[in-house]
């Protein structure tokens, strides 16, 4: 009966996502995407020269895909940063992949306190993401792998159950398997957080050396690292080597950003 | 205000400041604010004086990194600075210096008066308090509620963690917005308090009311760009202009 009804529960999710992405319904959660995202990271648009510009490095790096350009409101600002810019692809319910176009997100400073380099730098690499489509389904992948290993976790308890018997007093196994049953738990949530983490953090990476690539923004990057790491002091996660961040670590970036400049020179 | 009354009105705000130990902390420049311009400063130092502020105070200038960031710095805003625990108004000298004297002197008089009174205030202390006792009452209540039905059978712990799974929906569903919203009720009432306290010293409504309703149009600017930020700032200046206005009738 309970495998009856979380089978039925899966099936109507995955109902549910396959009717999300016919055209006339997705087209509507776009709308809402849209208007979401809005809400969230502002509406306004950019300086018309300063979006030209974005355009302009967008043609070079022959990004065919529709994108919107807005400027960053206050509370965009304050969670990720002054001088910034990030793309984000709108989702419905911040998880539901709609076809609304690329939206990138971008603070006045940016333009105003950077380097030609720095900007470049950085809008090549936002416009990386957007191209390699990176953060498009993430957030479906990992709700569903979430499901995947609670769905697993409840279904072990029985295995749980009879390989731990053997191991532990009969007077303290009840409390005992709560813990392993709480333990496990925590360690199948934690997966699917440490593999979303970890492919962000690749996905910045590909984006860091891409951008520098096709740019040839090495010291762009470098500049930028060094004043996010000096001059603004962003944070950064460097907990277990850095295990829990979603960006990789700023030592780590520059270091490849150096080795890419090396290996530039000496083609060059 | 004639001229005689002009001079009794300066003669009184020099013998206050005489008595007042507040005095203006230098600040220090940064990425983001720096020192305000002298001219504001003196009717900071004015402002001060007539409400008989006690503690020491810091009047800065927002650069555009802290406008973007809090676009409340557009206009004017307060707060205890953590470092120096000083009350620190913020004036953007652009818009600031249009108003007239007596305007700016109100809008400075109730910026100390709330930075200094903001973190002993009730909804800042008393309220955090009080929320986390009613949640608990909450949390007591459903696990003796949830004894009274089927669950009765039921070990105590699992009935507790389900009150906690209930007290958690609860939360979501309504409780944090019914708190903020009457935190916010609370706020304003206090700061209406603080806008009639001003005024007494002052002796000038008029100016208040027309240095409030400047404060909203600026909001209500603001809000055509449609910035999602100001949206609590709808009516809020309003309010207190015709809270003024109705104590004047």
């Amino acid at each position: 009966m309970k495998k009856k009804l979380i089978y039925s529960i899966a099936a109507l999710i995955v109902g549910i996502l396959l009717l999300s992405q016919e055209p006339q319904i997705n087209s509507k959660l776009a709308t809402a995407a849209c208007k979401q995202a809005g809400k969230m990271f502002g509406t306004r648009p950019l300086d018309p020269q300063q979006e030209e510009k974005i355009r302009a490095i967008a043609h070079k790096m022959n990004i065919q895909e529709t994108i919107v350009i807005r400027k960053a409101n206050a509370s965009a600002l304050q969670g990720l940063g002054y001088y910034n810019a990030f793309m984000y692809f709108p989702a419905f319910l911040k998880f539901i992949p709609t076809n609304a176009p690329a939206h990138l997100f971008v603070s006045e400073g940016f333009f105003e306190d950077l380097s030609q380099e720095e900007q470049l730098f950085l809008i090549g690499h936002e416009l990386i993401h957007i191209k390699k489509r990176h953060t498009k389904y993430i957030h479906l992948a990992y709700w569903l792998l979430l499901c995947l290993f609670v769905l697993f976790w409840w279904r072990i308890q029985k295995r749980l159950k009879l390989f731990f018997r053997n191991f532990i007093h009969p007077k303290r196994f009840s409390f005992a398997l709560r813990c392993i049953q709480a333990i496990v738990l925590y360690v199948c949530v934690a997966i699917p957080n440490l593999s979303y983490l970890a492919y962000r953090r690749h996905m910045e990476r590909i984006a860091d050396k891409q951008s520098i690539e096709i740019l040839s923004s090495y010291d762009g990057a470098l500049k930028l690292i060094d004043r996010w790491q000096n001059e603004y002091h962003l944070p950064e996660n460097k907990r277990l080597f850095g295990l829990l961040a979603d960006h990789p670590l700023h030592e780590e970036r520059k270091n490849y950003c150096l080795a890419l400049k090396k290996q530039f020179e000496g083609t060059a | 205000m004639n001229l005689l009354q002009k001079q009794i009105s300066t003669l009184f705000c020099i013998l206050l400041s005489c008595t007042s130990f507040a005095k203006m902390v230098e600040f220090k420049e940064d990425i983001s604010a720096k020192q305000a311009p002298k001219k504001i400063v003196q009717v900071a130092e004015k402002a001060a004086a007539l409400i008989g502020l006690e503690k020491n105070y810091e009047v800065i200038e927002p650069k555009k990194m802290a406008i973007d960031l809090v676009p409340l710095n557009k206009f004017i805003r307060y707060f205890v600075n953590p470092s120096t625990k000083n009350p620190l108004i913020i004036v953007n000298t652009e818009w600031f210096s249009q108003l007239p004297e007596s305007q700016q002197t109100f809008l400075l008089g109730r910026s100390f008066l709330l930075a200094q009174a903001s973190p002993t205030h009730f909804s800042t202390k008393i309220f955090i308090l009080l929320a986390s006792l009613f949640r608990i009452l909450i949390l007591l209540f459903v696990t003796w509620l949830l004894g009274k039905t089927i669950l009765a059978g039921k070990k105590r712990w699992i009935r507790f963690l389900i009150s906690l799974g209930i007290l958690i929906a609860i939360n979501i569903a309504f409780l944090n917005r019914l708190e903020l919203q009457l935190k916010n009720k609370l706020d304003i009432r206090f700061a209406m308090q603080i806008n009639e306290k001003i005024v007494q010293k002052t002796g000038d409504r008029e100016a208040a009311i027309k240095a409030l309703e400047t404060l909203q149009r600026g909001v209500a600017q603001e809000l055509k760009n449609d910035e999602t930020f100001w949206t609590p700032y709808k009516t809020v200046f309003q309010d207190y202009a015709d809270a003024l206005k109705q104590k004047e009738n």
